[in-house]
């Protein structure tokens, strides 16, 4: 069939002056976008084929690509927008479902940009963090009912296993499959040297990172990929993921294709197979069933490490929420409808689930109120783009937060949103070994250390302007924070008042 | 301690700062028959052609050389006799200097074949029109005595007289080149080759005649009687059928001689005092096993340095040679080396056209030979470091007797990232 | 001394070296022009492998080196720091120094009868190659620092 509805989503703009003919993009580009005719000595592009990743526009050493949105519209219709139309034809041509990566892209509210933080002035002095201490770590597990102290002051009281973050940062659950083994080893590296952790997400743990275990959450989800006794042991706490924030209620499918040998050996499966996540656990109906998995781990653990529920923020998560810190987790890790992955429906995507900063807010609200906020910590993620969300989240109630893309970005993501394709022209999101060397982890990690660096100075230079010198004294400190642009019924959920009052 | 090296080219020089290096104290003496500094030897033909000036003739090394490495050199001198006896040497000036190591670095002499009145002429230095072409004087007396009309005869048509061939074109009226054997560059080049740089020569050259398969029966004052009973009329005639190491003076001091100076795998001769490098030894082939002389300033060089590290006291051994040759002539380069003749080596011809050559020769799974004719952008040192190092080609990533542009990659990764680390030791 | 060292493993074959090698050795110093207009050669050569890998390549500046002992009119000489250096003005074409080089690092120009070959950005001290390389697979270290990596490869 020779019709194809296709039509370029970008344009490359190549400034003749400025080209030398290097061939560089040429040679970068994984979609083969750009090419050389040796007959005129030209680098000539193919629109069609650029997913605009910015790899040949950062790697040309003249600067001579730009790459613009293609100027061709569609009859103006607020209604039927051009992404509406394309997606239709798209179907029409396939048959398939959609498939999107990355989080949801729509303009649907931001709540952290509707909120303030405070500041403060005269009565309460604001504090210099480069003159004064400022505790950024906390302690991520179950703290218990009452303390106890001996006549000396030692503290009695067992404690459960806490996991300490200098930081209340964590790189978020990313599958060895879903990005590379490269991406792996920058994220361990840099979780190492700040002292925080970084989550395997379900692919299993490759030999080469046990040592990086201090700072390792392991994964264990539908699939139980690479899950064993040594695999459990391995790091420093165990999360079951039920549910991720950009596809509530869907498995997880990693295509044969990227399952090479080494992914195969860490996932334990046969090489080239699918691998295939069921969208439940199977042997999951239940808090109670919840409950049998999460001592299942203990056991396992000997009770030496914290046991994480990942679950997406969905309609009822305050319930949930509720229920599974029953069941014995340690520590709930609540996913927003914005949270990233390599590859989801597009309509589960763009249309499932709530915003973090309302889950947020009720899970801390439901879990104050029937008295076990104590027995877990509150974890959060789904796109948290800067410190100031972080700061914000904190006063919300959560003890620490995730991040995913933003982590990718620092090593070299531009967000194009092609991660199935599985030809990342940064080497995060492909197994293809050219373009997975392309992410050199020496460089990479520090630059994750540069960033959450940056981020840790400045959420001690917010904490000191509102005259706090602990995360922990800002935790659920919700008169910190003041709402705009919210109606009456968000200000309630969230728990905080309008500017003003 | 002092040393005394004879001789002031490629070796002798190279053994001074081999010397230096371990040994800033004692005295180096440098004796020269030559009235100059160091020069590249085979730059006299550019000298002839006018592609390098006077003042570069000398810039094998700075001006204060000699001065900075604290040798004290002697120009103008002929050493007359040696006495390893009591070690020393006289000179012709009836200067005896004495010596506790002796670096013969002597080189080599024009070979001047049997030819009716060739002798006498040669003998007549000053006003004769026949010359030999081995020392920067050669190429002075010959540049002084060329005019536009003179007929130039060139006889031996193997490396020097083609380099003169080419420093003379368009500078005389007309130049022929005789040789006995059927082709040119005999020793270095087969038919093929042979052929290929000759129609070159003719092609750029000016007025180049070749008359092969000819030799001269008797050598008159104007005119030369060929073999074939014809007979030609010269201006200048330039003998450059070869050369012969020069051994006279370690004949004389009673050190063993075969077809150079012998010397052991630490260049030391007969006597164990007296050292010997450079065109003036015989050593051993890396193919044969024979003693061969190899008149070559690539080996000259090495030999030179290790003679001077082992008459400064380290132990250096020499690894056995073969002949490497890189030679342009008008602008079509040769590069050449090892073997590529011989029982059971086998020929692989990777490229051929009609101004163009590539091949490279196997025995017995290692490379032992190479020429590349006009194919100067190929990376040529990788074949002569794999002769060199004698390796076994089947260990290789590539096969290299299909590969047009031979690479640093046919060293499989752990080998070739050892080997780029370190550089060549 | 410093010289500039290959990480294969983290050579993506782009051959921005190369651009900017010829950069350094324009008259220009502009890139565009360099590239552009000035007939360059690159004295850095990357290499593909059969594994479908790349390295970077470029003179070694061997303790002992063959060039030198090879070349005939002083043209390659190693200065008082070690690096092999190469002046045109000196050099008659002989290509000796091409036919014996091991790497095969000293070639002889396309442009011109010159040869090209790494100087290590003497007159700068920075290596251009190495300041752009976008993902650290040449690097300007001390021996020294290189010894130590050589279990690597051992």
């Amino acid at each position: 069939m020779s019709l194809n509805f296709n039509t370029p989503l970008f344009e490359i703009i190549r400034d003749k002056n400025k080209c030398i003919q290097c061939k560089v993009c040429v040679r970068q580009c994984a979609n083969e976008v750009h090419w050389y005719s040796s007959y005129e000595n030209i680098v000539n592009s193919d629109n069609n084929k650029c997913v605009n990743c910015h790899r040949c526009v950062i790697l040309c050493p003249t600067k001579a690509i730009t790459i613009r949105k293609h100027r061709l519209e569609f009859r103006n219709n607020s209604n039927w927008t051009s992404n509406a139309i394309k997606e239709i034809q798209k179907q029409a041509d396939t048959g398939g479902v959609l498939l999107s990566s990355m989080g949801n892209p729509n303009k649907l509210p931001i709540y952290w940009d509707k909120i303030l933080l405070n500041a403060s002035q005269v009565t309460n002095p604001s504090i210099d963090p480069l003159r004064e201490p400022m505790e950024t770590k906390v302690m991520i597990g179950r703290k218990p009912d009452k303390l106890k102290f001996n006549k000396q002051g030692d503290l009695i009281t067992d404690m459960p296993p806490q996991i300490e973050l200098n930081v209340p940062i964590m790189f978020s659950a990313m599958s060895y499959g879903s990005i590379s083994k490269n991406a792996h080893e920058a994220l361990a590296r840099a979780a190492t040297k700040l002292g925080i952790c970084y989550n395997t997400g379900e692919g299993g743990l490759n030999k080469d990172f046990y040592k990086y275990g201090k700072n390792t959450i392991v994964q264990v989800a539908s699939g139980r990929f690479g899950v064993y006794k040594d695999y459990l042991n391995a790091g420093v706490g165990i999360e079951i993921k039920i549910g991720q924030g950009a596809k509530p209620g869907i498995g997880g499918h990693l295509p044969g294709k990227k399952v090479g040998a080494d992914v195969s050996v860490t996932r334990m499966i046969p090489i080239g197979s699918d691998a295939i996540s069921p969208a439940p656990h199977h042997d999951i109906y239940s808090i109670e069933d919840l409950r049998q998995l999460i001592f299942a781990l203990k056991e396992t653990t000997n009770y030496s490490k914290p046991i994480f529920v990942k679950i997406a923020a969905v309609h009822n998560a305050a319930a949930i929420a509720s229920g599974i810190v029953r069941a014995g987790a340690d520590v709930v890790v609540v996913d927003g409808f914005r949270g990233g992955t390599g590859a989801a429906p597009t309509r589960v995507r763009d249309n499932v689930g709530i915003p973090i900063e309302f889950a947020l807010a009720s899970i801390d609200q439901r879990l104050r109120e029937e008295g076990i906020r104590n027995s877990a910590s509150l974890v959060i993620s789904g796109s948290i783009r800067n410190s100031s969300d972080i700061v914000k989240a904190i006063a919300l109630g959560a003890d620490a937060v995730y991040i995913g893309s933003a982590a990718l970005i620092a090593m070299g993501c531009h967000m194009c949103r092609s991660c199935s394709t599985g030809k990342c022209n940064w080497g995060i999101a492909t197994q293809q070994y050219d373009l997975v060397k392309r992410l050199n982890p020496d460089i990479m990690y520090k630059r994750l250390v540069n960033l959450i660096s940056a981020w840790n100075h400045e959420i001690q230079e917010m904490l000191g302007g509102m005259g706090i010198n602990a995360v922990d004294s800002l935790r659920g400190n919700k008169l910190m924070l003041r709402g705009i642009d919210l109606n009456e019924t968000e200000l309630r959920i969230l728990g905080i008042k309008y500017v003003g009052e | 301690m002092k040393y005394l090296i004879i001789g002031n080219s490629a070796a002798g020089v190279n053994a001074i700062e081999a010397i230096r290096r371990l040994d800033q104290q004692n005295n180096i003496t440098v004796i020269s028959e030559e009235n100059y500094q160091i020069y590249g030897r085979p730059l006299i033909s550019y000298y002839l052609s006018g592609k390098i000036k006077y003042k570069n003739m000398f810039s094998y090394k700075e001006k204060d050389f000699y001065t900075k490495k604290k040798a004290n050199l002697l120009l103008n001198t002929k050493v007359n006799s040696i006495n390893t006896k009591i070690k020393k040497i006289y000179t012709n000036d009836n200067l005896s200097l004495e010596y506790d190591k002796l670096l013969l670095a002597t080189g080599s002499l024009p070979f001047i074949p049997c030819i009716k009145g060739l002798k006498q002429h040669i003998d007549n230095k000053k006003d004769s029109n026949v010359f030999t072409f081995l020392t920067f004087e050669d190429s002075l007396r010959l540049k002084n005595k060329i005019k536009k009309t003179s007929k130039v005869v060139v006889l031996g048509a193997g490396l020097i007289g083609l380099k003169v061939v080419e420093g003379l074109s368009g500078q005389v009226d007309n130049i022929t080149v005789i040789d006995l054997s059927d082709r040119i560059m005999a020793s270095v080049l087969n038919e093929i080759e042979a052929n290929m740089v000759k129609s070159h020569i003719e092609k750029c050259g000016d007025n180049v005649f070749f008359k092969l398969k000819t030799g001269i029966s008797e050598v008159r004052n104007d005119t030369l009687l060929l073999s074939n009973n014809t007979v030609i009329d010269y201006d200048i005639l330039i003998v450059s059928v070869g050369v012969k190491p020069n051994v006279e003076l370690a004949k004389n001091a009673g050190l063993k001689i075969g077809k150079g100076i012998i010397v052991n795998n630490y260049l030391q001769t007969s006597n164990k005092d007296v050292y010997a490098a450079g065109d003036c030894i015989e050593y051993e082939d890396l193919f044969s096993n024979n003693k061969k002389l190899y008149a070559l300033w690539t080996n000259a060089t090495r030999q030179g340095e290790l003679a001077g590290y082992n008459m400064s006291g380290i132990k250096m051994k020499y690894s056995r040679y073969f002949a490497i040759n890189a030679i342009s002539f008008f602008g079509m380069n040769l590069l050449s080396a090892g073997i590529t003749t011989g029982k059971d080596i086998h020929n692989y011809i990777i490229e051929s056209s009609i101004n163009t050559f590539h091949m490279i020769s196997i025995l017995n799974n290692k490379l032992v030979g190479f020429v590349l004719i006009n194919c100067p952008n190929k990376r040529a040192g990788i074949y002569t470091t794999l002769i060199n190092d004698g390796i076994d080609i089947s260990t290789l990533d590539y096969d290299i007797t299909t590969m047009k542009n031979i690479k640093f990659s046919i060293y499989p990764k752990k080998n070739r990232t050892k080997k780029m680390w370190q550089g060549a030791a | 001394m410093k010289k500039i060292y290959s990480f294969e493993d983290k050579c993506l074959g782009c051959k921005l070296c190369e651009v900017y090698c010829k950069t350094a050795r324009s008259k220009s110093k502009n890139i565009i022009k360099a590239n552009k207009e000035e007939n360059i050669d690159s004295a850095i050569i990357v290499e593909k492998t059969n594994k479908d890998t790349h390295f970077a390549l470029q003179c070694r500046h061997c303790t002992d080196a063959k060039c030198i002992k090879a070349c005939i009119s002083g043209a390659i000489f190693k200065d008082e720091i070690g690096i092999v250096r190469y002046d045109k003005e000196k050099c008659v074409s002989c290509l000796s120094c091409v036919l014996v080089c091991p790497f095969g690092a000293v070639r002889k120009s396309d442009f011109n009868s010159t040869v090209t070959k790494c100087d290590l950005c003497f007159s700068t001290g920075k290596p251009l190659c190495v300041s752009n390389c976008p993902n650290d697979a040449i690097k300007f270290l001390d021996e020294k620092e290189i010894d130590d990596r050589m279990e690597i490869v051992k």
